[in-house]
């Protein structure tokens, strides 16, 4: 079986946790028989490729085939478009379709090549499967998550809404221009794929239509797996079908904890080492641990940011650049080699996200290496980190609730640290069953078929 | 696992499939909504645009209005510093610029002005004069009322209350109209006809055209000197159609100024009264060579002789001497010498006119001021004037010279005029001849500090026509700007009506273009439901013929069998077997009808059918035998009994006789 696994981007330059998913995914299938290869797209072509229009090349990451296409901004300027709709993206997949005699193909991110990785293989009568993420297909910051900090229920007015929220300035120069109602008015219209020109209008008309147009192709994959059930929730809310629906939830590559150190013994620690493990970016509240600090007065207790800075350059150096207690260590980013250690240099993690996380994996890889999980009581986290049991839960954004918990557990850690989480499955599971879910699809398109 | 040349190709179903034929008409119904959209887009954003150079639009005619109140304001103070004849001409444009406007003056020609405004035609009359000359029913119908005479409708009513002199009513007149010639008329003074001007005679030199002036049977052209700036009327050339010809001077009655000359010389001095200013006007025009014209077909009627108050004339004689001092000073001791006007003159007023004078005079040599001080002490000895009188009269004009000059903000020489001035007020001087000769001195040094005021002052002067050239510099690249906004906002004003004719015309597609749409979706929801429609029967007729077909399989595996058994070769099974299955065919055919009628499902349940009906019939046939047979025993019976004998039927007898053939 042939699988082309698709995402937004992939390893070594990005090592979030999609790519690590992917990445897992490619591998474990490889060396279960399963002809897996990736086509990730790369966003920063422009940076590393400045002359090229485009770039389509082969690579080897790790033993697994990467087909890496990328296509240059200035061949598509509209970024509002160019989030779902990239012609030239579009055809380098088509390309690859054509090349190799793909069973399947599994969307993890469409990010950047849009809506063709859905509909170039359904002109090919592949089976398409996709992996819900985040909220992209929804949003056009994939968040739910307003400017001013609020949660979103989706694109408000038809997606007007989101214009304000996502580009102030594009607001502005619409209203400059004085013409938000006509847009609006042929907001349902489909998006001319040809066009990829910037104007204000064609900007606000991509956000426009967006949401529709990404859910009518969503509907038409094969079956689309959640990782929650938060998640599944939220997209049949907006009109995916359920039955396209299935759950499974991540599984994590046990490999990558095969060097991690043994961890503290409970009893006799000299301080409480806390954990923060994501992008320093406002969305993952990582302001509401530092403010919940304030508030905790023991001093046995050290904080420590592992991230990068570059989701929100301007957010996060003004936020590591104002750490002032000296309890609070800001590490950077780690290769994904080092996470073993870095969990085991912890005795809780935080996770105080203001967002709806779907399935956090720094949360499944915490629960994997039996650090206990504080974290925002919020979206898909509640499901995997079980009160009492795997961790503890707080109200999102409640920086007082976070610093009662944590100065609770600083004044009596045994009891929380001694907890034992379930671990997560192992990307083995996932394997198997996307196997079978694989050969489900297949046996019903033969049947079909004859 | 499937294969690549397996997939349906996209866009590559053939003709016979109307599921492809669908799929590919709705991609090009969509296809079309995609192109209708980019069209729409593409009228959006040239409307955007439109609508962003329209805020651009408004700033630049707010930048204008701005410009406009700069140049405004820059017209005014220009007006103000002597320019007044350049707003006039900026105020009308070149093209419709009138040859001739007629302007009567002062408070008492206001009714000449009505009385000639009706026969002035199409050239323009106006009047200038002291609000407090205009009749009360006009001043009401400036206030709104309705009822003035028809004659006064088409006049040009200039009340401002600086018209009180000539010269002011003069500056104002010019200011007020715009026409290259300027007919000025004085009080007593009418047109009886329209006024016309031969363009031929307006030589680019003459900067005033004097009239004819029709008093009675006689007629005046222009005036003459008598003597030292005094003049009389100029009697005109007999006939009226004789051609223009130099006039030495212009009469105050009527006149006609000319623009072009009007700017170069200057405004008319408002700080002479009376007609005094038209002489210095034309000294001042005769300095820059231009001329005076005696134009005898342009006509006047003089309707009541000037006035004969000696009071007028003292005051005439006054301002003929001051523009004597500043034009002919070297002649002003004679005129003081043969004029009466200082000895009576009230003493108040004396010290005043002798600075203003003097002051008028300082462009002369010291040797014309000699003579002018002296033509003063020779007349006022002369007059036999007291001592004390003529001394006390020297020392008021010596301080009102040095206060002339403490009044005025001088730019150096102020500690001198100072201490002038305190020695003045100390100094009693007996003799009048001394007190000349001190007054002869302090001319001379008062020439001394205005000379070193003046050469400051013309620095300065300099420097301010050097800022003024500056902004005027400034202001016509302001003017050229705005000209070329002005061409950019018509050009934009352009684009933006065609704009809006196209985009009314792109709302009118674009609704079409929308009902087109909604019945394209409405037919592709129609092929849609059809679709779904065929790919039911489409499925139900694949799955029966697949049905058919194994069948086909299974029947053809059964005749190769039958075949097979039947031992046909392989050469003889052709035609043999085609007909074998057609035998078959029909057998079948009967032998469905056969299972149908007897009501079974299948072979088997026939032959069980048949199997318990051939039981039945044997026991029936059984039965039968039975029943024969015990019939035959009664037949017997019947043969053989005694009572009631009675012979047998041909069928008794043949069933006797069948039954004992058969066993």
């Amino acid at each position: 079986m042939k699988v082309l696994l698709v995402v937004h981007q992939f390893l070594p330059r990005h090592i979030t946790g999609t790519e690590q998913y992917v990445r897992a995914l490619a591998r474990g299938m490889r060396a279960q028989g399963i002809d897996a290869r990736v086509l990730a797209y790369e966003p920063l072509v422009q940076f590393d490729s400045p002359d090229r229009l485009f770039i389509e090349r082969d690579e080897q990451v790790e033993g697994v085939p990467v087909r890496r296409i990328g296509v240059h901004h200035r061949q598509s300027p509209n970024p509002e478009l160019r989030d779902y709709e990239n012609p030239l993206a579009g055809r380098l997949l088509a390309r690859c379709l054509d090349e190799t005699d793909f069973d399947l193909v599994h969307v993890f991110h469409p990010r950047n090549l849009g809506t063709a990785a859905i509909e170039e293989p359904r002109l090919r009568s592949l089976p398409v499967v996709v992996n819900l993420m985040d909220f992209w297909w929804i949003c056009p910051n994939y968040l739910l998550w307003r400017r001013d900090g609020s949660l979103c229920d989706g694109p408000p007015e038809g997606g007007a809404g989101c214009i304000p929220c996502l580009d102030p300035a594009l607001d502005a120069a619409l209203a400059e221009r004085r013409v938000g109602a006509e847009t609006r008015s042929i907001g349902a219209l489909p998006t001319p794929a040809g066009n990829q020109s910037a104007s204000p209008v064609r900007q606000a008309h991509a956000l426009l239509g967006r949401k529709e147009r990404l859910m009518a192709l969503l509907a038409q994959a094969d079956r689309v797996v959640a990782p929650s059930r938060f998640l599944a929730r939220i997209y049949e809310g907006h009109g995916l079908p359920a039955a396209r629906i299935v759950h499974l939830p991540y599984g994590l590559d046990p490999q990558r904890f095969a060097d991690m150190p043994a961890r503290k013994p409970v009893p006799g620690r000299p301080r409480l080492d806390v954990g923060y493990i994501g992008s320093i970016s406002r969305h993952k509240g990582v302001h509401v641990l530092l403010e919940a600090l304030q508030h905790v007065d023991a001093r046995d207790i050290a904080v420590h940011l592992h991230g990068s800075r570059d989701s929100q350059p301007g957010f996060s150096e003004a936020l590591v650049d104002g750490i002032r207690d000296r309890r609070v260590t800001f590490h950077g980013p780690f290769a994904p080699s080092e996470l073993g250690t870095v969990l085991a240099g912890l005795d809780l993690l935080v996770v105080p996200s203001l967002w709806y996380e779907n399935t956090p994996f720094s949360v499944l890889e915490a629960l994997h290496a039996g650090v206990p999980v504080v974290a925002s009581n919020l979206g898909g986290i509640a499901e995997i980190v079980v009160e009492g049991a795997s961790g503890l839960l707080f109200p999102a954004g409640d920086a007082k609730a976070l610093a009662a918990l944590l100065a609770r557990i600083a004044a009596a850690p045994e009891r929380t640290l001694a907890l034992r989480p379930e671990k997560p499955p192992s990307i083995d599971d996932n394997i198997g069953r996307l196997r079978r879910l694989y050969d489900e699809i297949l046996a019903q398109r033969a049947s079909s078929d004859a | 696992m499937t294969k690549k040349g397996d997939k349906t190709e996209p866009g590559g179903a053939t003709g016979e499939d109307p599921a492809a034929g669908l799929r590919r008409d709705l991609a090009l119904r969509e296809q079309q909504l995609r192109d209708l959209t980019e069209q729409s887009l593409g009228f959006l954003e040239e409307l955007a645009e439109s609508r962003r150079r329209n805020i651009d639009r408004d700033e630049l005619a707010r930048r204008l209005g701005e410009l406009e109140q700069v140049l405004a304001d820059a017209r005014r103070r220009v007006r103000h510093a002597g320019g007044v004849a350049e707003a006039a001409r900026d105020a009308s444009p070149a093209g419709s610029r009138e040859v001739l406007e007629v302007v009567f003056w002062g408070g008492a020609a206001h009714g000449d002005a009505i009385a000639s405004q009706r026969q002035c035609g199409e050239v323009p009359v106006a009047w200038v004069g002291p609000p407090d000359a205009v009749p009360a029913r006009r001043t009401a119908e400036a206030h709104g009322a309705t009822n003035a005479e028809p004659a006064e409708r088409g006049l040009h009513m200039i009340a401002h209350r600086d018209a009180r002199t000539p010269a002011q009513c003069w500056n104002l007149g010019m200011a007020a109209t715009s026409a290259e010639h300027v007919l000025f008329v004085g009080p007593g003074h009418r047109l009886r006809a329209e006024p016309r001007l031969p363009g031929a005679d307006a030589a680019p030199n003459t900067a005033l055209l004097c009239p004819r002036i029709e008093v009675g049977p006689r007629a005046e052209l222009g005036c003459e000197e008598v003597q030292l700036l005094r003049l009389r009327p100029r009697e005109a050339p007999s006939g009226s159609g004789a051609g223009a010809t130099k006039v030495p001077w212009p009469s105050a009655g009527a006149f006609v100024v000319r623009r072009a000359a009007f700017e170069r010389i200057g405004l008319f001095d408002e700080g002479l009264l009376g007609p005094a200013a038209l002489l210095d006007f034309t000294l001042r025009a005769r300095q820059q060579n231009f001329e005076v014209l005696g134009v005898p077909t342009l006509t006047v009627e003089r309707t009541a002789e000037p006035r004969e108050a000696a009071a007028g004339e003292r005051q005439d004689d006054e301002q003929r001497l001051l523009v004597l001092a500043a034009h002919r000073p070297a002649s002003l001791g004679l005129a003081l010498a043969d004029a009466p006007l200082l000895w009576q003159m009230e003493r108040a007023a004396l010290p005043g006119y002798l600075a203003q004078l003097l002051s008028r005079a300082r462009g002369a040599e010291e040797a014309d001021a000699r003579a002018v001080v002296e033509q003063v002490a020779l007349g006022l000895v002369q007059h036999s004037m007291p001592v004390d009188e003529v001394c006390a009269r020297v020392r008021d004009s010596r301080l009102e010279l040095w206060r002339g000059l403490a009044d005025v903000d001088l730019p150096t020489g102020r500690d001198q005029v100072r201490a002038a001035l305190r020695a003045v007020e100390q100094q009693v001087l007996p003799e009048p001849l001394a007190a000349f000769a001190v007054l002869l001195e302090d001319l001379a040094q008062n020439r001394r500090v205005v000379a070193s005021a003046v050469q400051v002052l013309q620095q300065q002067l300099q420097q301010a026509h050097s800022q003024k050239e500056e902004i005027d510099v400034d202001r016509h690249a302001q003017l050229a700007r705005a000209e070329r906004a002005e061409g950019a906002r018509a050009a934009v004003q352009t684009q933006l009506d065609q704009v809006q004719v196209w985009l009314r015309e792109a709302h009118a597609r674009l609704e079409e273009q929308a009902t087109t749409s909604e019945k394209l979706h409405h037919d592709i929801a129609e092929v849609q439901r059809q679709l779904e429609a065929s790919r039911g029967q489409l499925r139900e007729l694949e799955a029966r013929s697949a049905e058919a077909e194994r069948a086909a399989h299974e029947l053809t595996d059964e005749v190769s069998a039958v075949a097979q058994v039947m031992g046909l070769a392989s050469t003889e099974r052709g035609d043999r077997l085609k007909r074998r299955l057609a035998e078959l065919h029909e057998e079948s055919v009967k032998f469905a009808e056969t299972l149908r009628a007897a009501g079974a499902a299948d072979s088997k349940q026939l032959l069980a059918g048949l199997d318990a009906l051939s039981q039945r019939v044997q026991a029936a046939e059984h039965g039968i035998v039975e029943r024969d047979r015990q019939i035959v025993r009664l037949l017997a019976e019947v043969q053989t009994r005694r009572l009631f004998p009675r012979a047998l039927s041909a069928t008794e007898q043949a069933l006797l006789d069948r039954m004992a053939r058969e066993p």
